[in-house]
C-alpha cells in the first residue's frame, strides 16, 4: 500500500479539495480534524465558515464519507487556548499586535497535528495552505504559490525546518478557481462554502469585545492618548483597542487626520500624529526561524513582508550579535507594527521569518 | 486488511438475520398504518400488537409505550410524572446516559429541582445515597441499568425497593442490560424501562418506554391519539416488528450468548493483560455486563487510540460515541476513581452476538500494536 498521508482538514473547501485530490490520486488518506475552541458561548448565528466549528467538523467528516476516507476529529482546545490564545491576550496586554495564525502553524498544524499523524501511521502530512513546496537536497524549500492574492507562505515562516520535511502542500500550484473547480467537479458539498477571513477563535470578528471578555481587568484598562510632541489629547480605556495606522475610533478631535504611531504599554500611552509619521526605514527582528537558508552571518538582500497583505518590500538584512536582525528598508514602509512577523524572501522562496520588536523611524 | 473487528455492540449491534426476516415482509409495497379501519390497517395492528407482547415479555410484562428509540423513551420517562409546566424534584445518578442527563438539564432549566447522586462502591449507586436524596416533592428517580461506558451493572432492584417505599417510582435505563440479563430479577419493583432496539440486534429508529406499574404518563409528544396519545404519529409497523423479534430474541438466546460472550471476554482481558504493560481494566468481571471490557492505558489518549485500531481494523469507542463524532473525557471514569494518568486513555471494548474467538485474539494484537504507536503522542502526554 502507498504511503499513508494525513491531511488537516478544517472543513473548508480548500482542505477539503486537498484531500480529495490525494485520495483521488490513489494515496492512503486520513482526514484529521482539530477541535480547538469551544463554540458554544461564542455568537453562532453566522454558523458556517469558522474553522473548526462544530457545523464545519460535519462538512469535514461529510466530505470524507463521500470521497470514502477515514476522518478524525481530535478536541484539543486546552491546548490551543494554552499555547495561542492566551499568549495571544498576554501580546495584546503588553501593547503588541500578534499574529496567531502564524503560532498556530508553529505549534498545532505542524506540530501537534503531526504527531498525531505519526501515530496514526502516517509518513506525510497535507494542508490546504496555497503554498508550494520542493525537497532539494535534504533542505524543503517553500515558494509562494502560484495564486499570488492566495499565498500563504507568510503565515509559514516560523514552522521549523525539522517539520516541513514530510509536508505536503496540493493547493500550492492552483489558484482558487480551479480549487473550487475541483470541487466541483468531485462533487464536495463545500463546493460553494464561503471563505473565512476571521480569526477562529473569534467568529464574530470583534477582537476587542473578545479581549474584554476574556480579560476584564483590560477593558477599564485607562490609556492616554498623546500627540508626537508628548502633548495630552485626551483618555480612553483599553490599551487592547489600538494598533499601529489605526485610524478610526481614536476619539479625539483635530484638525487633521490622525493615525496611531505607537502602543506604549510601559506609560499606558497611544501616540497619535499625521499619517507621514507611520513610516520606518528599519526594524528590528527577534525569535527568527529560518527556513531555505541557514542564519545568515553577514548582511543579506531580502524582501521583506510585514504582514499579511503587504507587498514584499526591497530590504536589507544585518545581523546583530545577540541573535536578533535589523531589516533595513529600501524604502520606508508603512504602520511597521510591533508584534507582528516579518517573512524574509528571495523573491518566491521563502527563507525564513522573525518577530517585529519594534521599528525605527 | 482482512474484515474490520466490529467490537463496539455497545453502540450498536448488527441486525440479527431472523430480526430482518420478521420484518421483511412488512417492508414489502404493502400499506403498514396500524390506525387504519380497513384489511390493511388490521393486519398491521395485529403485527404491532404481536410486538408489543414481546417487548412486555422481555421485562415481565408491563404497558408497551413504543418510542423512536432510548433517547425518547429516556426523555418521556423523566417528564411525563411531572405536569406541565414540569415541577418538583428528581433523583438520578450522575453516571447515566446522556439521554438523561441532558434531558434533567432542559428540565431543570424549566424550574424542575434535580438531584444527582455519585456511585459510593465501585461506581454503584448505594441504596443509602438514594434513600437520603428523596424528598416529599420527588416525583421520579432514574438510575440506568447498566452503564453504556464501563459495562457497570447497577442494584436497581434495590434502588428500587428505596424507591417504592417512599411511593417514588424508578425509571431505568436498560437498553444495554436488556441484552444480558433477565430484566425483571436485575430490576425488581422498577416502574418504567427504556429500551432500544438496535443495542438488541433489532433496528435503529425504535424503541420503547415500559410501564410496569400502571400510571398516568404526559406526553412529550402531541399528535393524533395513537398508543392512546402519550406517543402520537403512525406507528412504524416494519420496525416495531422487527424490535418485537429482536426482544423474543434477546428473550431466547440471552443464558447462551451471555455464557459464550462472557468467555470471550474474560479472554481478551487475559491477552490485554499480558500483551499491555500498565494496563488497567476498571470495572471487575462481578461488576459489569459480560460483553463489555472497559480498560484504560496510561498517557495514552483514547481519541487517538479509537483512530488508529480502527485504521488497522478494530472498531471500538473512547467514551460513549455520540452524534458529533468528538470524543469526551469520561465523567463516569472519573467516578471510578481511575488515576489521572490513565483518565484520557479508556476504552471500551464491547462484545456481541456476531463476535469470535479469532476476533479476540485479532483485537488484542491490533490494541497492542495501537497503544504502542499512540502512546506519548500528544503533549499532554510527554513523558517526564
Amino acid at each position: 500500500m502507498s504511503e499513508r498521508i494525513a491531511v488537516a482538514m478544517s472543513g473548508g473547501v480548500d482542505s477539503s479539495v486537498a484531500a480529495a485530490l490525494l485520495a483521488e490520486a490513489g494515496h492512503d488518506v486520513v482526514g484529521v480534524t482539530l477541535q480547538l475552541w469551544d463554540y458554544s458561548e461564542a455568537n453562532l448565528a453566522e454558523g458556517k465558515g469558522r474553522c473548526c466549528s462544530p457545523a464545519d467538523i460535519a462538512d469535514a467528516r461529510a466530505v470524507a464519507a463521500q470521497v470514502d476516507f477515514p476522518h478524525y476529529v481530535f478536541d484539543h482546545t486546552e491546548h490551543f487556548r494554552e499555547q495561542i490564545v492566551e499568549p495571544f491576550l498576554d501580546d495584546y496586554t503588553a501593547g503588541l499586535t500578534p499574529s496567531p495564525c502564524i503560532s498556530c502553524n508553529r505549534h498545532v498544524k505542524f506540530d501537534l497535528l503531526w504527531r498525531m499523524a505519526e501515530a496514526l501511521g502516517a509518513t506525510r502530512l497535507a494542508t490546504g495552505h496555497y503554498v508550494r513546496i520542493e525537497d532539494t537536497d535534504d533542505r524543503p524549500r517553500i515558494h509562494r504559490a502560484v495564486d499570488k492574492d492566495k499565498d500563504q507562505s507568510y503565515f509559514l515562516f516560523d514552522v521549523p525546518r525539522a517539520q516541513l520535511g514530510h509536508v505536503m502542500f496540493p493547493l500550492g500550484h492552483l489558484d482558487k478557481n480551479e480549487v473550487r473547480d475541483h470541487a466541483r467537479r468531485l462533487g464536495l458539498t463545500v463546493a460553494d462554502k464561503p471563505e473565512s477571513f476571521e480569526l477562529c477563535f473569534i467568529p464574530d470578528g470583534d477582537k476587542d469585545e473578545f479581549i474584554n471578555r476574556e480579560r476584564p481587568q483590560e477593558a477599564g484598562r485607562p490609556v492616554s492618548i498623546s500627540g508626537t510632541d508628548g502633548e495630552r489629547m485626551g483618555t480612553a480605556s483599553g490599551l487592547h483597542r489600538y494598533t499601529i495606522g489605526q485610524r478610526k475610533g481614536l476619539g479625539v478631535s483635530s484638525s487633521q487626520r490622525l493615525y496611531v504611531l505607537d502602543v506604549a504599554p510601559e506609560t499606558d500611552t497611544i501616540v497619535v500624529g499625521a499619517e507621514d509619521g507611520l513610516y520606518s526605514s528599519s526594524l528590528t527582528a527577534v525569535r527568527c526561524n529560518w527556513v531555505a537558508i541557514e542564519a545568515p552571518t553577514e548582511s543579506l538582500r531580502v524582501q521583506a513582508k510585514i504582514r499579511h497583505r503587504h507587498t514584499p518590500a526591497e530590504a536589507t538584512l544585518q545581523p546583530n550579535s545577540d541573535g536578533t536582525y535589523d531589516v533595513r528598508f529600501d524604502d520606508e514602509q508603512r504602520a511597521v507594527t510591533p508584534g507582528q512577523g516579518v517573512a524574509f524572501y528571495d523573491h518566491g522562496l521563502l527563507l525564513g521569518g522573525g518577530w517585529i520588536a519594534r521599528a525605527t523611524p | 486488511m482482512a474484515h474490520p473487528i466490529y467490537f463496539d455492540y455497545n453502540a450498536t449491534t448488527p441486525l440479527a438475520p431472523e430480526v430482518r426476516e420478521a420484518m421483511d415482509p412488512w417492508l414489502d409495497s404493502i400499506p403498514t398504518n396500524p390506525g387504519a379501519v380497513h384489511s390493511f390497517g388490521r393486519a398491521a395492528r395485529a403485527a404491532v400488537e404481536q410486538a408489543r407482547e414481546q417487548v412486555a415479555d422481555l421485562c415481565g410484562g408491563g404497558d408497551v409505550i413504543f418510542t423512536s428509540g432510548g433517547t425518547e423513551a429516556d426523555n418521556l420517562a423523566l417528564s411525563c410524572r411531572l405536569g406541565w409546566p414540569p415541577r418538583g424534584h428528581v433523583v438520578v445518578s450522575d453516571i447515566e446516559h446522556p439521554a438523561v442527563l441532558a434531558a434533567c438539564a432542559s428540565l431543570a432549566a424549566l424550574g424542575v429541582e434535580i438531584s444527582t447522586l455519585s456511585p459510593c462502591d465501585q461506581g454503584r449507586v448505594c441504596a443509602e445515597d438514594l434513600e437520603s436524596a428523596i424528598r416529599e416533592d420527588t416525583r421520579i428517580v432514574s438510575v440506568q441499568a447498566a452503564n453504556n461506558e464501563t459495562g457497570t451493572v447497577q442494584p436497581v432492584a434495590e434502588l428500587a425497593a428505596v424507591a417504592e417505599r417512599h411511593g417514588v417510582p424508578l425509571h431505568t435505563d436498560a437498553v444495554q442490560a436488556a441484552s444480558w440479563f433477565n430484566l425483571p430479577e436485575l430490576l425488581g419493583g422498577a416502574s418504567m424501562i427504556s429500551l432500544a432496539g438496535h443495542k438488541i440486534a433489532g433496528p435503529t429508529g425504535v424503541g420503547a418506554l415500559v410501564l410496569r406499574t400502571p400510571m398516568e404518563v404526559q406526553p412529550t409528544l402531541h399528535g393524533g391519539g395513537q398508543q392512546r396519545a402519550r406517543r402520537p404519529g403512525t406507528e412504524p409497523t416494519a420496525l416495531l416488528v422487527g424490535f418485537g423479534a429482536a426482544c423474543e430474541r434477546a428473550s431466547r438466546e440471552r443464558v447462551e450468548q451471555a455464557e459464550r460472550v462472557g468467555v470471550l471476554a474474560r479472554e481478551l482481558v487475559g491477552m490485554l493483560k499480558t500483551r499491555i504493560p500498565e494496563v488497567r481494566i476498571t470495572v471487575t468481571e462481578a461488576d459489569r455486563m459480560p460483553n463489555t471490557v472497559h480498560v484504560a492505558f496510561p498517557d495514552c489518549p483514547a481519541d487517538l487510540l479509537v483512530a488508529r485500531a480502527d485504521l488497522d481494523g478494530l472498531a471500538i469507542s473512547a467514551g460513549s460515541a455520540c452524534a458529533s463524532g468528538l470524543s469526551h473525557g469520561s465523567h463516569v471514569l472519573a467516578a471510578l476513581g481511575v488515576p489521572a494518568r490513565y483518565r484520557d486513555g479508556a476504552v471500551r471494548i464491547s462484545l456481541g452476538y456476531g463476535s469470535t474467538r479469532e476476533e479476540v485474539e485479532g483485537a488484542a494484537l491490533i490494541l497492542a500494536a495501537s497503544v504502542d504507536a499512540v502512546r506519548y503522542a500528544t503533549p499532554d502526554v510527554a513523558p517526564a
